[in-house]
């Protein structure tokens, strides 16, 4: 199935072609049907956990300030470390 | 006194800017990485914050709502209630999900609520007020805007309580730079201290306070009291009893320092050891009768607020007895023994106290896997056995500063025995727990003392990379809590 754009409602019919049960879990008014193409790894993964991460907040957040609060934890270990040889150099 | 702050300012070192630069940077990844009201109790503390600022007023013991319907329609529209506790369940996710929650911003619910209880009625007023800074410069914008500019005053704050804990482990360890930045570090990395502190949440101010007194009584009891001292022990005092009422935990600890140095002051400096204990009595008193005049004469609130958060709903608790509550604090520190009932359910010092401190998160919905609190208890087993030999090996050097050690005890156990207290009346008497490893983080500048203290067993030489390795273990335990919540919430 191609990838369908938000529709808001829809009609999904569920069919189970594998041994295991399926199982469908939402609220009793609306339930979310995502759908994998296999496994993803969590860098295929990225570019969606970043759309999502700017859902549900402040105005001034975007898709990019997943990426900006990755390079701000690696930056804060270069801090840290700087922190460290500069406390060290005074031993 | 602008040109002594100047000066005191300037008188911290580089790296000790550098902690606060990294926490305030991690402690910005964490409030954005945890979703709005995700923080424990946050619905509570942003309905006070709210109506504290459109009102003037503070919430009390009435009828009706205590958030807005401007935070209920947003929380609804957030489908806050059906994820939280529900680890399986995601925040939303859909671009019509999001067209919803614009909906709700868009049409301008009333920012009003009835103001009265919620878990946060019985709270001083303190922390609430200064977020209404935050609250009033982001007025134009959504809730979440607004939220989202609260969260950043509460990283501030987490960042001044690293700092506070730099220049406390500076005091009780001066020959030792390394040591410095080791604790403040690992306390910038501490997962659940950036979690917290990062959120809307009066322990962030809590935090402050309390490090900022360790730090004061550090000061004043390595180099003696004086006047000023006195007056910032009073002001540490003072504005932490009306952040967090369990503040009161360290009122024993500060007020016997205070003596014992006022007892041993030499003659020629007994005048001004007696003034510096007045003003800090004084001091610490009058923003606690403040908040007692103003709750009497202008909110119409409790004088003095129960210590324990208390539901608009009526619980209907059991009678307790003291025997009772002496067992149920042993219990919640130490192993039960054979002849006291089981209070608790389990064992509280690894499963409530040490993997919550390692990490339990959102409203305690979410953690680390089993064999991370495994491998966690190992970790913290060597560092503490490390711990207690450097204390074994300087057994002199803590003999010499004895009332230091007696201090920072009775802190620790004033800490413990108000978390017990709170926690019995909330077993007879609500209907839920209320014992969290959060509770404990007042005790932060000990914790970084701790692990200087374990750095320091392997000898001289080596101390300042074993402090190293402390702190890089800390920002992997750090990195790995957000990529859990990223995960939690996103993934």
């Amino acid at each position: 199935m191609a990838p369908q754009p938000d529709r808001g409602a829809a009609e999904v019919c569920v069919r189970n072609r594998g041994d295991g049960p399926v199982t469908l879990l939402g609220l009793s008014e609306t339930v979310a049907v995502d759908f994998y193409a296999g496994r993803e790894t969590w860098w295929q993964a990225a570019p969606s956990v970043a759309s999502r991460f700017a859902l549900g907040k402040a105005d001034l957040v975007g898709p990019w300030t997943f990426w900006f609060v990755l390079a701000l934890v690696g930056g804060s270990w270069l801090v840290a470390w700087r922190a460290l040889a500069d406390s060290g150099s005074r031993t | 006194m602008m040109a002594r702050l100047r000066k005191t300012l300037g008188a911290v070192p580089r790296a000790g800017w550098l902690c606060v630069a990294v926490a305030l940077v991690n402690g910005f990844a964490w409030s954005v990485i945890t979703p709005p009201f995700h923080v424990p109790d946050e619905i509570s503390h942003v309905a006070y914050v709210q109506y504290m600022a459109e009102t003037g007023d503070a919430p009390r013991h009435v009828a009706g709502d205590y958030m807005s319907p401007e935070e209920r329609q947003t929380l609804e529209a957030l489908r806050f209630f059906s994820i939280v506790g529900q680890s399986a369940n995601r925040p939303i996710w859909t671009d019509s999900q999001q067209t919803a929650l614009d909906r709700v911003e868009a049409e301008g619910p009333s920012r009003l609520s009835d103001g009265s209880s919620s878990t946060a009625v019985n709270n001083p007023p303190l922390f609430y007020a200064l977020q209404t800074v935050p609250y009033e410069v982001a007025s134009g914008g959504s809730l979440l805007d607004r939220l989202f500019a609260m969260r950043l005053l509460s990283v501030l704050l987490s960042a001044l309580t690293v700092l506070c804990v730099f220049l406390f482990l500076r005091e009780t360890f001066p020959g030792s730079p390394w040591a410095w930045s080791t604790g403040a570090l690992a306390v910038a990395f501490q997962p659940l201290f950036g979690f917290i502190s990062t959120g809307v949440n009066n322990d962030s101010g809590l935090f402050l306070a309390s490090a900022f007194l360790f730090l004061m009584l550090a000061r004043t009891l390595r180099r003696g009291l004086t006047r000023r001292r006195g007056v910032a022990i009073g002001a540490a005092v003072g504005l932490g009893m009306v952040t967090k009422l369990t503040f009161l935990a360290f009122v024993p600890a500060a007020a016997v320092a205070l003596l014992v140095l006022l007892l041993r002051a030499r003659p020629g400096r007994r005048r001004e050891a007696i003034e510096a204990v007045g003003l800090a009595a004084a001091i610490a008193a009058l923003p606690v009768l403040l908040y007692l005049a103003l709750n009497e004469l202008v909110w119409d609130r409790q004088v003095f607020g129960a210590l324990v958060g208390s539901e608009a709903v009526d619980f209907q608790g059991r009678a307790g007895s003291l025997h009772e509550e002496i067992s149920y604090i042993w219990q919640l520190y130490l192993p039960r023994l054979p002849f006291q009932a089981d209070l608790i359910g389990g064992e509280a010092l690894r499963s409530l106290w040490l993997n919550g401190l390692i990490g339990r998160f959102g409203w305690l919905d979410y953690g680390f896997g089993t064999w991370v609190y495994d491998l966690a208890f190992w970790i913290v087993v060597a560092l503490s056995v490390l711990a207690a030999s450097t204390v074994v090996r300087c057994a002199s050097t803590v003999r010499d500063r004895w009332l230091e050690t007696v201090v920072y005890g009775l802190a620790a156990i004033g800490l413990l025995l108000v978390i017990g207290r709170l926690g019995y009346s909330a077993r007879i008497g609500a209907p839920y727990p209320f014992e969290q490893a959060r509770y404990l983080l007042p005790l932060l500048p000990l914790y970084a003392g701790g692990l200087v203290l374990a750095a320091r067993a392997v000898g001289r030489r080596w101390a300042a990379t074993a402090g190293a390795l402390i702190v890089v273990l800390a920002a992997t335990h750090s990195l790995f809590a957000q990529l859990i919540t990223i995960a939690r919430y996103y993934g």
